[in-house]
């Protein structure tokens, strides 16, 4: 069936002995309540001479049924090539099909028609010729893949964020919306500089979020506005990809990693006074060392201390530690000014 | 005359003895506790203690007049432990906050250990506010200046021959009694020498601010929020809707009701366009009111939404093939979670209307959707099990990632072992939901299991599986017939040691298309990352290798990709550098296409002076690009560079 669709789009493409329209896609499946662009190529090949075409609009027609027109108009140019005087030329559009068009259609009990444009041939005896696009009507998932929509945002769900220099971590995220089931192809670009390469089967329609990779980072080196794209390469997607900004501010984010020694994580240690220790580091003067029941959560106790270690006093350990109950710990840096600047990892340990 | 009864006068007299005891007991008790306090070795010199102290960084003053070990000696302001920093003196010990205080009641806690004898505690509460009229007032606020000269570039490469750019990031706040008032702003300035495709626009752009005032009384509370908002109400209905507008959020603890009211501009904005965000032009915003009843101690909550607006096409962020539409919806969500996270349970019942292109002559058109979603977290082990029904025509303003026409359920578990962690889900979905005779039915099914080991911290490993299939029934013809399976698999390992991080990562991923068009595809990734991270030097290389194959035609893409960046900085931040790299390779096996591309940028800036004047830090530098295409099918090949002479300052300052 689906070859009878094909040849029945090469038999109608072909109008007349004197020049041949080729449409590429000849024929697309679309969803039934979702506007979808479609990008179609007409590629015209004509041996009488013309050396021009013009289609003042584009119809959506099924039988003697006009279910919408697109009033824009295309036009095209041949070259000729010698000897014969074979003209050939082509030109391209995006055939975004209206929901009323599909509406129309479902009320004529239809799930195809076409997608008709009439070239008026110049340069030539008067002539016109016709391509055509099959259209099949579909579910979003049974669609052609194709995108639909595209958000692009960070993490305060916004296409816009201010940052600090050399601040680590920035993540953008891309919202796609798409239609049917294919291999997305894509690529993360800042400032015109390829970040990498996005390669993904996406399956059955719906929507999918994909966020920029750790490895190599947004980069927030230089101050300033930076501009992040999301390019898809496949499906071939006609609009203009989404834009976002980040600022990044001349001051500087300072985190300075605060090695952790001892206790080792995931130690068990008897239910003592326990001496916690950590690398000093030469810019920081005060430590916060943090006690933890689940990470992520408030702290249950926290001491400051100028000297890289600290022993657990008796009076805390009873009043708030448990044994045999698993905690966490962790240390915050402070320079001079009192800046929070160093931060370890969260080391685990159970006092027996 | 009546006889006197001494018995009864002696039971009187001892009642009597007793109830003045009682009330003397506690009168000398508190003589006493003044004697102990006066007596105490321990006292509290500064602050006060008990009275409001105006101060943001409070100075504390503790005289022992007593003999103790400094080295026992356990102080606790406000249960943090601040002994290893205390000053000591011949007189006791002194300590000056180092951070600001938080308005409100203190309490400081010092125990000694006499030389000999036993522990003496005592405790001292005391009270702060940052100003005479406001608890807390603040305002921390940094700008940004940048100045950029373009000093030599390629011919034709299009850059502004200069550009200035400005921003002040400002926090403020501002406390008094139940009241408190936010505002954070990120107020830009933009100039150069070419017209900007913006944004940002050429002047003054307000990037994004938030103001926001709220109210927490003890019976009611309220909410008043006015700029860049995040809207979060119901799954199928309002759902991270990030746009300018205002917000009002209602609350009686008394009623356990929670009233709240939105209006937001639809198209997403930045800088002074749009206004303030709100209006009443429903084409072209988003508005709506909700509500949330709590019952049983807040462990049952009903919640209603109503919320109406249109949208229009592409904003700021946004790319859509969709024209202007609009709607509006009703949403009803009941959740339960009685048995502490054990047993959640949420119903969410949603009527929309909605109009997908306004232009047309086809009306909106209504539908509804329907959840029902059963959760919960019993020790290491987490369960959810969800059914869910979307009408073909239920589309809501606000949130367009919501995917119609489609029922189904999805099962999902977990268990979380100290070193073992595995998630499985299982879903099967069917779109057509009215079994409309035009179309074909297509039934999702999909597995996933993912599994992460952690016994070796420095070694973490990941494992990933997923299975789809596609597969219609009751199609119309055999145009209509869908036969799909995809199979995805993922896998990593990382090292890592000191500043070293080491990780590799597999993808593969194969579509088969099992209908007459076949029409297959395979893609394999592979991803190396050894990246060496110490304060002053970070070192990020990437090595990718990517290969698609469409099997139909037998050609397969091949995509080479390394990356570099390096960052660091030099005598004690005097000189901050940074470079940064990509080159791709792209090849296709029909030789259609061969491209290589090169982008590269790096900078080294100087820091004129730290803290000039207090808060100026200026810097000179220099920054460059170098970007270079060959396009080995075409024979065509382009390069292009620029290097910038760079003028920049951060001040940063608090009022």
């Amino acid at each position: 069936m689906c070859l009878f669709v094909i040849l029945a789009g090469f038999l109608f493409s072909i109008q007349t002995g004197e020049a041949v329209v080729n449409t590429s896609p000849s024929s697309i499946k679309i969803p039934r309540s979702t506007q979808t662009a479609n990008r179609v190529t007409y590629n015209i090949r004509s041996l009488d001479g013309c050396t021009a075409g013009v289609s003042p609009r584009g119809e959506f027609i099924s039988g003697g049924y006009n279910l919408g027109i697109i009033n824009s108009p295309l036009s095209l140019s041949l070259n000729l090539i010698l000897p014969d005087e074979i003209g050939i030329g082509s030109v391209t559009e995006t055939v975004t099909v209206p929901i009323a068009v599909v509406k129309r259609a479902e009320q004529l009990g239809l799930n195809r028609f076409q997608y008709q444009r009439v070239f008026n041939m110049t340069g030539c005896p008067p002539s016109t010729e016709t391509g055509l696009v099959q259209i099949a009507v579909t579910t979003e998932a049974a669609a052609d893949f194709s995108i639909t929509r595209l958000q692009l945002y960070f993490e305060n769900h916004r296409a816009e964020v201010t940052v600090k220099k050399n601040q680590p971590g920035l993540k953008a995220f891309i919202d796609i919306r798409f239609t049917g089931s294919g291999l997305l192809k894509g690529y993360w670009e800042v400032d015109g500089r390829i970040l990498s390469y996005v390669d993904r089967h996406l399956v059955s329609g719906g929507s999918v979020t994909i966020e920029s990779p750790e490895i190599p980072a947004l980069p927030t080196l230089d101050t300033g506005t930076h501009l992040v794209r999301f390019v898809i390469t496949n499906p071939i997607h006609s609009s203009l990809p989404p834009e976002a900004i980040y600022f990044v501010a001349a001051e500087e984010f300072e985190k300075r990693t605060i090695q952790l020694i001892s206790p080792k994580d995931g130690s068990a240690e008897n239910y003592l006074p326990v001496t916690f220790r950590w690398e000093e580091r030469e810019e920081l003067t005060m430590y916060l060392v943090e006690f933890f029941e689940e990470k992520g959560q408030k702290p249950i106790f926290s001491a400051y201390v100028k000297r890289p270690f600290y022993v657990l006093p008796s009076p805390v350990l009873k009043n708030t530690f448990l044994a045999g109950k698993r905690y966490f710990w962790s240390i915050k840096g402070f320079d001079p000014d009192n800046k929070d600047i160093g931060q370890s990892s969260v080391f685990q340990f159970t006092f027996k | 005359m009546q006889k006197i009864n001494f018995s009864k006068l002696k039971w009187m007299g001892c009642s009597i003895f007793i109830l003045l005891l009682s009330l003397m007991f506690p009168l000398y008790s508190i003589y006493a506790q003044s004697n102990d306090v006066a007596d105490s070795p321990i006292q509290l010199i500064a602050p006060e203690e008990g009275c409001l102290n105006i101060s943001k960084k409070a100075f504390l003053k503790v005289a022992i007049k007593m003999p103790f070990d400094p080295q026992k000696l356990l102080v606790l302001f406000d249960g943090a432990d601040i002994s290893g920093i205390l000053d000591i003196t011949p007189e006791g010990f002194e300590h000056k906050a180092t951070s600001l205080l938080t308005p409100g009641s203190h309490t400081l806690s010092v125990t000694i250990t006499p030389q000999e004898g036993q522990e003496i505690k005592r405790e001292f509460t005391f009270s702060t506010c940052q100003s005479k009229v406001f608890e807390e007032i603040y305002s921390s606020n940094e700008i940004t200046a940048l100045y950029e000269k373009n000093i030599a570039k390629s011919e034709d490469f299009p850059t502004p021959s200069w550009r200035v750019e400005s921003n002040l990031a400002s926090q403020s706040k501002l406390t008094k009694g139940p009241w408190e008032l936010k505002f954070n702003t990120n107020l830009r300035y933009f100039n150069q020498h070419l017209p900007p495709a913006p944004p940002p626009d050429i002047g003054f752009n307000l990037a994004n601010y938030l103001f926001q005032l709220n109210y927490g009384g003890e019976r009611i509370s309220f909410l008043a929020e006015q700029g860049d908002l995040v809207i979060d109400e119901t799954a199928n209905t309002v759902s991270g809707l990030a746009r300018r507008g205002g917000h009002l959020v209602f609350q009686s603890k008394d009623l356990h009701l929670q009233l709240r009211t939105f209006d937001v501009k639809s198209e997403q904005l930045f800088g002074f366009n749009g206004g303030l965000g709100f209006g009443a032009n429903p084409a072209e915003h988003i508005m709506g009111v909700s509500g949330d009843i709590t019952f049983f101690s807040e462990r049952t909550r009903f919640r209603t939404i109503y919320a109406r607006g249109g949208e229009e096409v592409d904003s700021f962020g946004i790319s859509s093939a969709a024209g202007e539409r609009k709607g509006d919806v009703w949403g009803f969500v009941w959740a339960t979670d009685i048995f502490k996270q054990k047993l959640i349970t949420e119903a969410e019942y949603d009527i929309s209307r909605f109009d997908g292109d306004t232009s047309d002559e086809i009306p909106a058109k209504r539908d509804h959707a329907y959840r029902g979603k059963v959760s919960g977290i019993v020790d290491k082990y987490s369960y959810e099990a969800l059914y869910e029904y979307m009408g073909p025509d239920y589309e809501v303003i606000g949130n367009p990632c919501l995917q119609k026409d489609r029922q189904g359920f999805t099962l999902k578990g977990g268990a979380n072992y100290q070193f073992h962690v595995l998630n499985l889900a299982f879903s099967r979905y069917n779109d057509n939901v009215k079994k409309d005779d035009l179309y074909p039915r297509l039934y999702t099914t999909e597995g996933t299991l993912n599994y992460t080991l952690s016994k070796f911290q420095s070694l973490p490993i990941m494992l990933s599986y997923t299975r789809s299939t596609l597969r219609s029934k009751n199609e119309p013809d055999d145009l209509f017939s869908t036969k799909t399976t995809t199979d995805m698999t993922t896998g990593s390992i990382s090292y890592i040691k000191g500043p070293w991080t080491l990780g590799f990562q597999v993808n593969y991923s194969f579509q088969n298309d099992l209908t007459d068009t076949d029409m297959d595809t395979t893609t394999v990734t592979y991803v190396f990352i050894p990246a060496y991270t110490l304060d002053d030097l970070s070192i990020s290389p990437s090595f990718s290798y990517n290969r698609s194959r469409a099997h139909a035609t037998g050609v397969f893409t091949d995509t080479y990709t390394p990356t570099l960046d390096v960052r660091g900085d030099l005598f004690k931040k005097k000189i901050t550098y940074g470079f940064g790299a990509t080159y791709s390779i792209l090849r296709a096996s029909d030789d259609s296409f061969e491209q290589d591309t090169l982008s590269t940028n790096f900078n080294v800036s100087y820091l004129l002076a730290k803290n000039l004047w207090g808060f100026l830090n200026p810097s000179i530098g220099i920054r460059g690009l170098y970007n270079r295409t060959d396009d080995r099918v075409l024979h065509d090949a382009t390069d292009e560079f620029a290097f910038y002479l760079v003028l920049q300052a951060s001040m940063p300052f608090i009022l």
